[in-house]
């Protein structure tokens, strides 16, 4: 019996952990693939902008492990690229990529407690010009696991916000931006913790191209 | 191209390698260290399990878990102050397989004598009528496999469940205890009682060879245990030949039956290739085992039950137990008896949410004060912020597979 359960051990080990590893670097394949593909696609009517944003955190109260939270704060900084593709005269449609970082701090009465998360996002948003102004509204998609914890056949791998952004050109290279974001994925609380279900942000767009 | 219109890519793959959450706390109480922290000293309710053994023996079968090594010692057991058990004799060693290669690994312990709790002083649960725990001659000290990263109490958080609901089936039982080598803190462990032969004895209170008994291991294969290897044998052959009336007649079917129905609704991913025991007193039809549910809710949360018993998830493997369920459920008057006592299952309380948490609740409570120095010592979970979130998570995620199958 000796060696069946070391062949066990050897065995069943890798193979869970090889379809998970294999599954993740599928999705990570896909989003590159679209991510080049968006790369290419431009023309010169679209535009490329640098985006830096600090956030904001907020969400209702929430316990951990019949414990409530208390003196929640959520900080953050967003730095990512956007491409701006007219649709029509003062229409058009905005994507791009995003890392997000959040420091959170809370307290139970047990304990003071403080993470950190690091996130990728997707936003895909519509958008009307308006002189200086811009209003824009959509989606964005961020990864709700950690990369290494995604797994396909699982729920929660994404979660999804409803985005509302205006944003003033102030120069012919730069705007000032001011975004809402709501998370509508139901997700459960144990990880909204760290990483809030809304936040807004503040910050500067430049133009790249 | 434009070399800037490539910096999306470039942000991707920076953000991708460096996503990841990382946590911080600080405790409101002291934290109490675990190299000072002895049977005497230690505040808890629970059960304290001291192993008294060659210190270099310990380390020795710690360090080569692969090997079959035995080791002799002592155990004793106190509890709030009072001694249950005194150097009763016994027998360590390493048990588990994925979690064997954990720095805290499940022990054997064997009694050198059948050991009699009668007075509960070794394990004091309230077990199903048909279960007796009045002898025991092993148990488990259990790291809670898979699930030692993180509850550390999902095994028999679900094990209770079933318990509580007096489903028919055979399961093991449970308690959690600190254990201490040598007064030294070794960790906190679940003391479960063992599903091999031994243990099938003692809870009916038979004689081992009268146990007939195979395991299912990963990958689907059949290991022949104990008793009548042939009649076990013809039993896999009915299966392959897909012999439904000798299967029928070969089985416990209300047994069979609550026990498909709960590894399937709770969603075991590690079953039924893998983790699955079945026996035999005599010529009785064969019952099945539930344990080791580690693996429960890792994948597959709004799965459809019939999904694990088909075992998609690992779609290459051999599955017996699955296609013995196929070829009795292909039966009209089966089928009928399944899903009506699915239906029942679903409709009463029994396997809800609310008392999952109940059950939950209570194993965290029981262990909370005591995790700080569980992780200061094995550094798993990483930090008691996580260990709280992983409890959390094991609620939500049942209250999810219950809204799923229940149609909500």
């Amino acid at each position: 019996m000796k060696g069946i359960k070391q062949i066990k051990r050897l065995i069943l080990i890798p193979n869970k952990a090889l379809q998970s590893k294999r599954q993740n670097i599928k999705l990570k394949h896909l989003i590159c693939v679209i991510l080049l593909l968006l790369a290419l696609d431009t023309n010169a009517q679209s535009h490329l902008y640098l985006e830096t944003n600090f956030l904001a955190g907020f969400q209702n109260e929430k316990e951990l492990n019949q414990r409530k939270i208390s003196n929640a704060h959520y900080l953050g900084l967003q730095i990512g690229t956007t491409w701006q593709i007219p649709i029509r005269k003062r229409l058009f449609f905005e994507t791009g990529v995003f890392g997000k970082f959040i420091k959170s701090k809370s307290e139970t009465e047990l304990a003071n407690y403080s993470s950190k998360v690091v996130s990728l996002q997707m936003p895909v948003l519509f958008g009307i010009e308006l002189n200086k102004w811009e209003h824009s509204g959509g989606l964005t998609f961020e990864n709700n696991r950690d990369f290494e914890d995604m797994n396909i056949n699982s729920p929660f791998n994404l979660r999804v916000y409803a985005s509302l952004k205006t944003s003033l050109q102030i120069k012919p290279r730069y705007k000032l931006s001011l975004s809402g974001n709501f998370n509508i994925s139901k997700i459960p609380d144990s990880y909204l913790i760290s990483n809030p279900a809304n936040y807004i942000s503040l910050g500067v767009i430049y133009k790249l191209i | 191209m434009n070399t800037k219109s490539l910096l999306p890519v470039w942000l991707f793959c920076i953000v991708l390698i460096s996503a990841c959450t990382s946590f911080e706390e600080e405790l409101k109480q002291e934290r109490l260290d675990y190299q000072t922290l002895n049977p005497e000293n230690i505040v808890t309710d629970l059960k304290l399990v001291n192993l008294k053994v060659a210190q270099n023996e310990f380390d020795d079968l710690s360090q080569n878990y692969f090997e079959a090594i035995e080791v002799e010692g002592k155990m004793d057991i106190y509890q709030n102050n009072m001694t249950l058990i005194s150097d009763e004799e016994v027998e360590l060693e390493i048990k588990g397989t994925s979690s064997a290669h954990f720095s805290l690994k499940s022990l054997g312990v064997k009694f050198e004598d059948t050991f009699d709790n009668s007075q509960e002083s070794l394990i004091s649960i309230n077990a199903l009528p048909a279960h007796s725990l009045q002898k025991i001659k092993a148990f488990r000290l259990r790291n809670s496999g898979n699930d030692f990263k993180e509850s550390m109490i999902k095994d028999m958080s679900l094990t209770q469940l079933a318990i509580q609901a007096k489903l028919d089936i055979d399961l093991t039982y449970s308690e959690q205890v600190v254990v201490f080598v040598n007064d030294k803190f070794h960790g906190l462990m679940n003391l479960r009682t063992e599903a091999n032969a031994n243990g099938i004895a003692k809870k009916y209170e038979v004689d081992k060879d009268r146990i007939t008994l195979a395991k299912i291991i990963a990958g689907g294969e059949v290991v022949y245990k104990n008793g009548d290897e042939n009649r076990m044998e013809q039993f896999f052959e009915a299966i392959a030949e897909r012999n439904f009336e000798y299967l029928r007649d070969e089985i416990d079917l209300d047994n069979f039956i609550d026990y498909m129905i709960f590894e399937s609704y709770v969603g075991n991913e590690d079953w039924p290739k893998n983790n699955v025991r079945l026996f035999s007193i005599d010529e009785t039809p064969f019952r099945f085992i539930l344990y080791d549910l580690d693996f429960v809710h890792s994948i597959g949360l709004k799965a459809p039950w019939k999904d694990f018993i088909d075992a998609n998830f690992f779609p290459s493997d051999a599955n017996p137990i699955g296609d013995l369920f196929n070829i009795l459920y292909e039966n009209e008057s089966f089928k009928i008896k399944f899903d009506n006592r699915y239906k029942a299952l679903l409709d009463s309380e029994l396997l809800s949410s609310t008392r999952f948490d109940e059950i939950v609740n209570a194993y965290s409570r029981n262990i909370e004060a005591l995790m700080p120095i569980q992780i200061d010592k094995h550094q798993s979970p990483n930090t008691f912020f996580e260990w709280n979130i992983f409890v959390e998570r094991l609620k939500e995620n049942f209250r999810i597979r219950e809204a799923y199958l229940k149609g909500k």
